[in-house]
């Protein structure tokens, strides 16, 4: 089982265990799979994680689209102000992860607009 | 183990060379609270006042009351209807938490003071922003309800640094350069050089301002998250969010590095690791939907 990010999940997938919403209510019973108006409803009703089947999260690994080498440029530049922080344990490394590709866009999107002046 | 951890905190408490109450005294401005922030307090606990005339002082602010119905109206709140009148507003949000985010839309053009090389108060006001969303982001992820004190919370952690930079611009920068240059956290440079923190200081404040005591709490262990005794989750909120602000490189509160995270309060926030990346990303999205409310 894998708790995936509603983001990040798609028509086909098999629920692995209930999805209920804020309040308690069962939406959808684990060991069904995933519509596209399930996904909707979920958006609507702000779920945030489903927990999909046969899935190891670590092993989910989105395409961001991001050049890989502009990836491993915004990793280098932001390795001086990671150095206080713990890499190794899974939550900073999620976070760094998130912060490289958030890194990586703001570069692009300077480019452009470098580009276009 | 609770005999070690007040050892601990004895020690960390020791030697203090300029005492926070010093540096507060005679801080131009901060003598008492900003003034809408007195007189809705007032009104507040007058037993004989009402919501209406909770309104009536934030309407005869139009400044204000544009911004707090801007930020009422904004992703911040998601109403799913547009709030019209100031008076909506208080009824929907609250009297306390009206007053609170009033504070904060005020004191984000109050400080003024500090030398540009040493920090830029836009940028510095960005990143308490991005704190103060950050918190409040996780707050409502956990169900919480008050959602406004986890974003005055987390936009106040770092009022102390504001003063010190005022008081002592000169220390300051050797502060910041020694930090960089040691690689270690600035509020551990803090306290060898002058045997005290911004968060020290920005409680010592908000003491003398009396604001309520979560707001103390949470401003003075920020960085000491597991010693809060009683609103750890707010604390630990705002230590996280710090952290995140922090990588996401959302302004600058001076601090160059990213701060270490305690495990133990990242725990208490039940946030899966499979939540950071959205977490993260309405990090980014709210603080630019509410960046506005550090222009003049």
């Amino acid at each position: 089982m894998g708790l995936i990010s509603l983001d990040k999940v798609h028509e086909g997938m098999m629920i692995e265990s209930d999805v209920i919403d804020p309040c308690g209510r069962i939406l959808l019973r684990g060991g069904q799979q995933l519509l596209k108006h399930h996904i909707d409803v979920f958006h609507s009703c702000r779920i945030e994680e489903i927990d999909i089947a046969g899935i190891d999260p670590k092993d989910f690994v989105e395409d961001t689209g991001i050049d890989p080498e502009i990836l491993s440029m915004a990793v280098s530049e932001l390795e001086p102000i990671f150095v206080l922080v713990n890499l190794k344990w899974d939550v900073m490394m999620e976070i760094h992860r998130y912060a490289v590709q958030s890194h990586a866009r703001k570069k692009i999107i300077s480019k452009k607009n470098y580009d276009l002046t | 183990m609770p005999c070690s951890l007040t050892h601990e905190k004895k020690l960390y408490q020791k030697k203090i060379m300029i005492s926070p109450e010093k540096l507060i005294h005679g801080f131009r401005g901060t003598a008492v609270p900003p003034i809408m922030y007195i007189r809705l307090n007032e009104a507040i606990n007058n037993p004989d006042s009402s919501l209406a005339d909770v309104s009536q002082i934030i309407s005869d602010d139009s400044s204000l009351s544009a911004r707090l119905l801007k930020l009422v109206n904004s992703s911040f709140y998601g109403f799913s209807q547009r709030v019209g009148t100031i008076s909506e507003a208080v009824f929907l949000v609250g009297s306390h938490q009206v007053r609170d985010l009033a504070l904060v839309t005020t004191m984000v053009h109050t400080f003024g003071g500090i030398p540009e090389d040493l920090i830029n108060m836009e940028e510095f006001w960005l990143h308490s922003l991005a704190c103060g969303v950050g918190s409040k982001v996780i707050a409502q992820s956990m169900g919480e309800t008050e959602i406004e004190r986890f974003f005055v919370s987390g936009v106040l952690h770092d009022i102390g640094r504001v003063i010190l930079f005022n008081r002592a611009p000169d220390k300051s920068r050797r502060m910041l350069q020694r930090s960089i240059k040691e690689q270690r956290p600035l509020i551990d440079i803090e306290r060898e050089e002058i045997g005290c923190t911004h968060s020290e200081i920005g409680k010592a404040l908000l003491e003398a301002w009396r604001l309520p005591s979560y707001f103390q709490e949470v401003v003075s262990l920020h960085h000491k998250p597991e010693w809060a005794q009683y609103y750890p989750i707010e604390t630990a909120s705002v230590h996280v969010s710090d952290v995140l602000a922090h990588s996401l490189q959302i302004g600058s509160s001076g601090e160059r590095f990213v701060p270490a995270m305690n495990k133990e309060c990242w725990g208490k926030l039940n946030i899966t690791n499979s939540k950071i990346p959205t977490l993260m990303k309405k990090i980014e999205h709210e603080v630019d939907s509410i960046a506005w409310l550090l222009q003049n």
